[in-house]
């Protein structure tokens, strides 16, 4: 009969190493699973499942705690081992050494610098502009640190927007992630009739279209532009653009955005104004 | 937290029963502390990670100033507070663009149209963004009743709330 000759220092020690594992993939983990990005380590892009990323999470906090029990408490024989963990305990002159597996995965987390961007917005998208203006709003050289005006949208980027025009009336914002209709079609809609146009649409082999909210259709304003304001890619039709987000001031508003100065406007449901559908790629 | 609770219940009956074991109290320590962080960091991922003077928001990464300044400011005056802003320890605050202002509007909320743990007039707030035409006088602000985003002539006085890059963001050029 095998007895565990246990040394406190090894479960000691994978429990402290998966406790400061747990706070580096943390930051990783927590950012990417809020936006379904995936995470960069070491230059590699790994998806994580939000199933798996919290199963590991709790497994790496709680699977040492149990593993100190188990051995400390009973005996090997109650614990049931498998043939894998016999062989494992007789190789190690009959000492129990748990989650050996979980040395190389915790060295990886420990060496990898939390690092790389996961989020859907992480950076937001830069708003575009790039001159600086004085207090009457004409283009004035931008004003150095600790001078008057100092500190204008212009003087601070944010991530460059990534467009690529599929050719086939679409485009993907390689940013966001979001695949975009190429505006022009002369279509104006209600509201509602916007929703299920989007809904109903298959275009470019894809039947998974739909309303923007208004805060994806205000992630293509370009605020440096005006007539239109926006990459001349997406199209522009001149008036009002539906977004799927209602006013919740009124029951019978809904948001808009005016794709020539990209202002957005609480407009009537009954009134007809262009679409433009998006899809979440890929 | 029950099986912790029952972890923990068992490792201090064992220590009753026998020897006081010094790796079991260590354990018993390490476990009990990663379970607080674990129920904690629960409650931070939300949108919002919030503290004294400032509120995250882990969508976007941005930092945000939690409470607003006190008096108005017309845009120069508003561009100016917060570059001269110093607050938890962090003296890189800026006016936000228009973009990362609206990243704070909630809509299906209204009066205001913020998260409730940002405590928020349901006035305008200037952002760093000029509009871009030389016809117009403006800058584009944000009416945190409803969210709408409106230009507004820059001579005049609004509220003011600043961000820094916080998680990542924007970075000076």
């Amino acid at each position: 009969m095998l007895k565990s000759k246990t040394d406190p220092s090894e479960p000691l020690l994978v429990s402290l190493a998966c406790f400061l594992s747990f706070f580096l993939i943390l930051y990783k983990m927590i950012l990417g699973l809020c936006q379904n990005k995936p995470a960069t380590i070491h230059g590699y892009q790994i998806y994580i499942d939000h199933h798996v990323a919290i199963y590991s999470l709790i497994y790496l906090v709680f699977a040492p705690a149990v593993e100190i029990i188990k051995i400390q408490n009973k005996d090997i024989d109650e614990m049931k081992p498998t043939k894998f963990r016999i062989q494992m305990i007789k190789d190690n002159g009959g000492r129990y050494i748990p989650q050996l597996w979980l040395i190389p995965f915790v060295t990886i987390m420990l060496i990898t610098p939390p690092s790389g961007s996961f989020a859907e917005w992480l950076p937001l998208p830069d708003t575009g502009q790039t001159a600086c203006y004085d207090a009457n709003n004409l283009v004035i050289p931008c004003p150095s640190a600790g001078t008057p005006l100092f500190g204008q949208d212009a003087q601070y980027n944010g991530a460059t927007p990534d467009y690529v025009d599929n050719t086939n009336q679409t485009i993907t914002d390689l940013q966001s992630g979001l695949i975009w209709t190429r505006s022009g079609k002369g279509l104006q809609f209600t509201w509602q009739d916007a929703i299920s146009y989007c809904d109903e649409l298959v275009f470019a082999n894809q039947s998974d279209w739909r309303l923007p909210g208004k805060f994806e259709l205000e992630s293509i304003v370009d605020y440096g532009k005006f007539f239109p304001a926006s990459n001349k890619i997406f199209g522009c039709e001149g008036s009002f653009y539906w977004s799927s987000t209602a006013h919740m001031g009124n029951s019978e508003y809904a948001w808009s955005v005016f794709c020539n100065d990209g202002a957005d406007h609480w407009v009537h449901k009954s009134n007809k104004y262009y679409v433009r559908c998006v899809r979440t790629g890929p | 937290m029950n099986i912790q609770f029952n972890i923990l219940k068992k490792i201090i009956h064992s220590r009753f029963r026998k020897q006081i074991n010094k790796s079991k109290l260590l354990s018993s320590i390490l476990i009990l502390t990663s379970s607080i962080f674990l129920s904690l960091s629960a409650h931070a991922i939300g949108p919002y990670a919030s503290r004294n003077d400032t509120v995250t928001d882990l969508g976007t990464g941005l930092q945000w100033q939690k409470n607003p300044s006190l008096k108005p400011h017309n845009w120069q005056n508003g561009l100016a507070y917060c570059e001269n802003l110093s607050l938890d320890s962090h003296s890189d605050w800026r006016l936000p663009n228009i973009r990362e202002l609206k990243s704070l509007v909630d809509y299906s909320r209204y009066y205001p149209a913020i998260a409730a743990d940002i405590p928020c007039q349901s006035s305008i707030y200037w952002s760093a963004t000029s509009v871009a035409s030389d016809t117009q006088t403006s800058a584009w602000s944000v009416f945190f009743g409803n969210g709408d985003d409106i230009w507004k002539v820059k001579s005049m006085s609004f509220n003011v709330r600043c961000v820094r890059a916080g998680l990542l963001g924007a970075v000076r050029k």
